[in-house]
């Protein structure tokens, strides 16, 4: 029989960055399997998922955040929100957390190959949105372009925000970061991200769109790619819902007849657009 | 190759309990016991247990296989140990006189469970040790309608075995290999059958399925006009309808979904799974507040819609109800599947 999918394996914290304080602060966690077989054997796609478990809490699916081009480690940034991800937000490095998974389809950036990428992120939604673009950016001569445009509330609230003036000021990327309300030392847009979409119109020659953040972000920045030419296959996003086994058994994250947690997170707008409005 | 062994048995009246007795010397014996006034599919542990006459069992095999609470892991907060498997033992169980709809659901909950990637061990390693011995169905129930939903009140899915009472007793069909061991282990008590009992057989089998009183409408029909409907007016009606209680799901025996959580006592931690149902709110509701399916109407939809609708189109056509009339029958608000299912097929007409 093959292994029990729901024993989580032990993988102790390396590192807790603070990326946004407040009450829905984001840290990002850097984790190392116990296990070195457990390693080598947790192969993934840039976003693909994983089951966090905090013992005597629960378990949460969050999103890789790194890449598997990055290191063995892997990485979640993580906002303090619901019952387990509080909990995270209390732990400290050394201590041991569960992981098991992957999970999911991820992104298809084998498909991607040739092609310029155009990143759309708001909110805690950079989490997928960088583990591909890290990728890409790790495998640079096999994409064209790669732009990312990223959102916040406010300047205090940008995730990964010296990593992301890194990757601007190597011109490997253009990066266009935004907040949704002036500030006085804000030089950048201000205005909610698809609108500085809609300002700096990408072209949608030979690019695939990938947009990740708020429901309400997704819509509208889905409607400004349309209209910039971007067919529905050419622009992905990433789906949730609430999930409780990751693995297709317990019966909840089901959009008409697709199990998210299997068959997504990862869909095309032409596949969301065949679905019921069942999210 | 084909077996040369009688694949019928005959077992007299008077010979039943010595039966149930020899099958207690087998494994975990579950049979019809009397609770009240209702009849529970439950251990016995002597023959005596054994309900001879009995209304439909309140519960289904669901029990068996994925059991309302389990122990999925262990742990303790403190110890050197992450955490520890906690696989169910694989002890021989023989179901005794389940009826084949319920028998035949077992088949929609090895579609989730034994799917791969990621086949469910807790779920396989009690249904590998399930042995199933039926008793048709000489006198339907008043809500049974197995017979429109490609099922019949003497159908073998799954089973071992099917027994068909007849006037002096009772006749064993084997359909597995393990059914034929077990008549063999009992061949002290089964007997041959004369020409007689196989005519008898024959007429309940005929008679049962005349006394199926309900009918549902073509459920591949239904399945199809789903399809468009899934902002159909008719999920609120119901939706109105319903008090959202979950009985339904509890007694379907083709629902699997289930919650996990930890949960601690004495000092020792549980990751515990537990039925869930698609019918409460906290089912689908996210941390930020949002909900998928924020209303009764919706919720009903998710039941109707994944039975008849969803099932099919992950798994070859197949329907996830059998028609054993439960959810309809204990609705404490009088919610008749077939009635909805009646306003899909109009509903439906209007739209094509």
């Amino acid at each position: 029989m093959p292994e029990n999918p729901y024993l989580p394996h032990a993988a102790v914290v390396r590192d807790i960055a603070q990326e946004t304080s407040g009450e829905r602060a984001v840290r990002t966690f850097t984790v190392d399997f116990e296990d070195e077989n457990v390693s080598s054997n947790f192969k993934y796609r840039p976003g693909q998922l994983a089951m966090i478990s905090v013992f005597g809490r629960g378990e949460s699916m969050i999103s890789m955040t790194s890449s598997p081009t990055m290191s063995k480690s892997l990485q979640f940034a993580i906002m303090r929100y619901g019952r387990v991800t509080s909990v995270l937000h209390y732990l400290e490095i050394g201590e041991k957390i569960g992981v098991r998974g992957p999970y999911g389809n991820g992104f298809p950036v084998a498909d991607w190959k040739g092609k310029s990428l155009l990143f759309i992120g708001g909110g805690i939604g950079i989490a997928p949105l960088r583990s591909a673009y890290m990728y890409a950016l790790d495998n640079r001569k096999d994409y064209g372009e790669i732009s990312i445009f990223y959102g916040a509330r406010s300047s205090q609230n940008i995730v990964f925000r010296k990593e992301l003036e890194s990757i601007a000021q190597s011109g490997k990327a253009k990066v266009e970061l935004s907040i949704d309300k002036p500030e006085d030392d804000w030089k950048g847009f201000v205005g909610f991200v698809p609108a500085n979409v809609k300002r700096l119109s990408p072209t949608s020659d030979n690019t695939i769109a990938i947009a990740c953040g708020p429901v309400v972000m997704i819509k509208v920045a889905i409607d400004e790619l349309l209209s910039l030419g971007f067919a529905p296959e050419r622009i992905f996003t990433t789906m949730e819902n609430k999930m409780k086994c990751g693995i297709g058994k317990c019966g909840r994250c089901n959009i008409g007849s697709v199990l998210v947690c299997k068959k997504g997170p990862v869909f095309s707008y032409d596949q969301i657009q065949k679905m019921p409005r069942d999210f | 190759m084909v077996s040369k062994e009688e694949p019928l048995g005959f077992l007299p009246k008077e010979k039943l309990k010595e039966f149930v007795q020899e099958l207690l010397g087998l494994g975990v014996v579950l049979a019809p016991k009397k609770e009240g006034d209702i009849t529970i599919m439950q251990e016995i542990r002597t023959a005596g247990e054994l309900a001879e006459d009995f209304e439909q069992t309140r519960n289904n095999l669901r029990t068996i296989v994925e059991p309302q609470n389990e122990i999925l892991l262990t742990y303790q907060p403190s110890a050197e140990l992450f955490c520890e498997e906690n696989l169910p033992e694989e002890k021989q169980k023989i179901v005794f006189w389940c009826r084949p709809c319920d028998a035949r659901a077992i088949s929609y909950l090895d579609d989730n469970f034994k799917d791969e990637p990621f086949p469910d061990p807790y779920y396989i390693r009690r249904r590998d040790r399930v042995l199933l011995i039926g008793l048709g169905c000489d006198s339907p129930f008043p809500y049974c309608f197995c017979s429109s939903i490609g099922g019949s009140p003497f159908g073998k899915d799954n089973l071992d075995i099917v027994m068909t009472r007849v006037d002096r007793g009772y006749i064993l069909e084997y359909i597995t290999e393990n059914g034929q061991e077990i008549g063999r282990k009992m061949s002290d008590i089964i007997q041959r059958l004369t020409d007689d009992d196989m005519t008898e057989m024959r007429k309940v089998q005929e008679n049962a399925d005349k006394m199926i009183r309900r009918k549902a409408p073509d459920p591949s029909d239904i399945s199809r006009k789903l399809s468009s409907m899934f902002e159909s007016p008719i999920w609120k009606k119901w939706g109105d309808k319903c008090i959202g209680c979950g009985i339904c799901t509890y007694l379907c025996p083709t629902c699997w979904c289930f919650d996990i959580n930890d949960v601690e006592s004495r000092g020792k931690g549980y990751r515990i799974r537990t039925w869930d149902s698609c019918q409460f709110p906290l089912f689908t509701l996210h941390t930020s507040s949002h909900n998928p399916r924020p209303d009764k109407g919706s919720r009903v939809r998710q039941r109707v819609m994944h039975k008849y609708n969803y099932h099919p189109i992950n798994y070859g056509g197949r329907i996830a109800c059998v028609g054993c009339g439960r959810c309809s029958e204990l609705c404490p608000m009088d919610i008749d599947l077939i009635s909805i299912l009646e306003d899909i097929s109009k509903a439906g007409e209007k739209d094509a």
